[in-house]
């Protein structure tokens, strides 16, 4: 170990213990080499966010149904918009 | 297909009504696309016309009773509040904008997503299919698949500006520092797969949306802690 982990009072001994019990017992103790890696949220999960009825209103929850399907038939919109193009030009 | 969409289109408008108060056609703005394409010196042939039936479409345009066939669907602005241009509706919109706000994010996280995704397998099917291909049978499927992977970028890129052009009616002066402007230069393959140990890949840096990610306080303190372990752990076994 260097001088500065030293300094630092890192939990080292802590992450060797946890490092031995995912070597002996597996299982969900492997997480701890899981790269702590947060992706951005998708717009699945956000709209699984706010259409929970324990946290928002049904009001709001009507709304964010309708303008998700407004985004997905926009896309809709431009796909077709593409293959009319594909197929005419 | 286009059947589909007109009853996408018509459920949608049918649900506007409860939410929306009556719009005038000035109150909406289409969407202004942005043409966006790969570099020249990385362009490949469009991928062929997708099997449409057109037939199939046009008789269910006419099964269609309240469908007016004059009106193309895809040619049908949305009321969505990023459409909406009129400044004495947008208070009333508040909840609607915050609403659409949260899902545009969404929407071009899985954008940038997508186009990370399609950049690298493109990079891959360069190095890997097209390179090591010796007939002309395999050449031809290998570059059928680059193309069948430059649709894919290219369509991640217009899912993103639009939800980024949407942002900027919806979104806050933050959300458009973090979903930068997309540049035709930033569509180019991964060099570091296809070109490892170039000439000048030391000063060579990936576009910005590879960089996206937790903010700068996330990456200078919980994140750098979790080196600390591993490399502890290698230096044990080494």
């Amino acid at each position: 170990m260097t001088k500065s982990c030293l300094e630092r009072k890192l939990p080292v001994e802590a992450w060797r213990y946890a490092e031995h019990l995912a070597m002996e017992e597996r299982g969900h103790h492997l997480k701890i080499f899981d790269i702590n890696h947060k992706k951005p949220p998708t717009l699945a999960q956000i709209t699984l966010r706010l259409t929970d009825i324990k946290d928002n209103p049904s009001d709001c929850v009507k709304i964010v149904d309708w303008i998700a399907d407004g985004i997905k038939a926009e896309n809709d919109q431009w796909v077709l918009n593409v293959a009319s193009y594909l197929v005419f030009c | 297909m286009r059947a589909h969409l007109w009853k996408q289109v018509k459920d949608f408008l049918n649900s506007a009504t409860i939410f929306l108060p009556t719009l005038e056609e000035v109150d909406l703005k289409p969407f202004e696309e942005e043409v966006i394409d790969t570099p020249a010196e990385e362009a490949v042939e469009p991928e062929d016309p997708v099997d449409i039936s057109l037939e199939e479409d046009f008789n269910c345009e006419e099964d269609d009773e309240n469908g007016d066939p004059s009106v193309l669907p895809e040619m049908i602005v949305l009321p969505l509040p990023s459409n909406i241009i009129s400044r004495e509706l947008r208070p009333s919109l508040e909840s609607l904008i915050s609403v659409e706000r949260e899902l545009r994010k969404g929407q071009a996280n899985d954008a940038l997503e997508g186009l990370r995704v399609g950049l690298a397998n493109k990079s891959l099917l360069l190095l890997t299919n097209v390179n090591k291909s010796t007939s002309t049978k395999q050449s031809t499927r290998a570059w059928a698949s680059v193309r069948n992977a430059q649709s894919q970028i290219l369509c991640h890129a217009h899912c993103y500006q639009r939800a980024r052009q949407a942002l900027k009616y919806v979104g806050t002066p933050e959300d458009l520092a973090v979903y930068h402007k997309l540049k035709e230069k930033d569509l180019v393959t991964v060099k570091d797969i296809t070109m490892a140990k170039r000439f000048g890949q030391g000063s060579d840096t990936l576009a910005w949306f590879w960089r996206i990610g937790p903010s700068q306080d996330t990456l200078t303190g919980k994140w750098m802690e979790e080196c600390k372990p591993t490399l502890i752990i290698l230096v044990g076994y080494i």
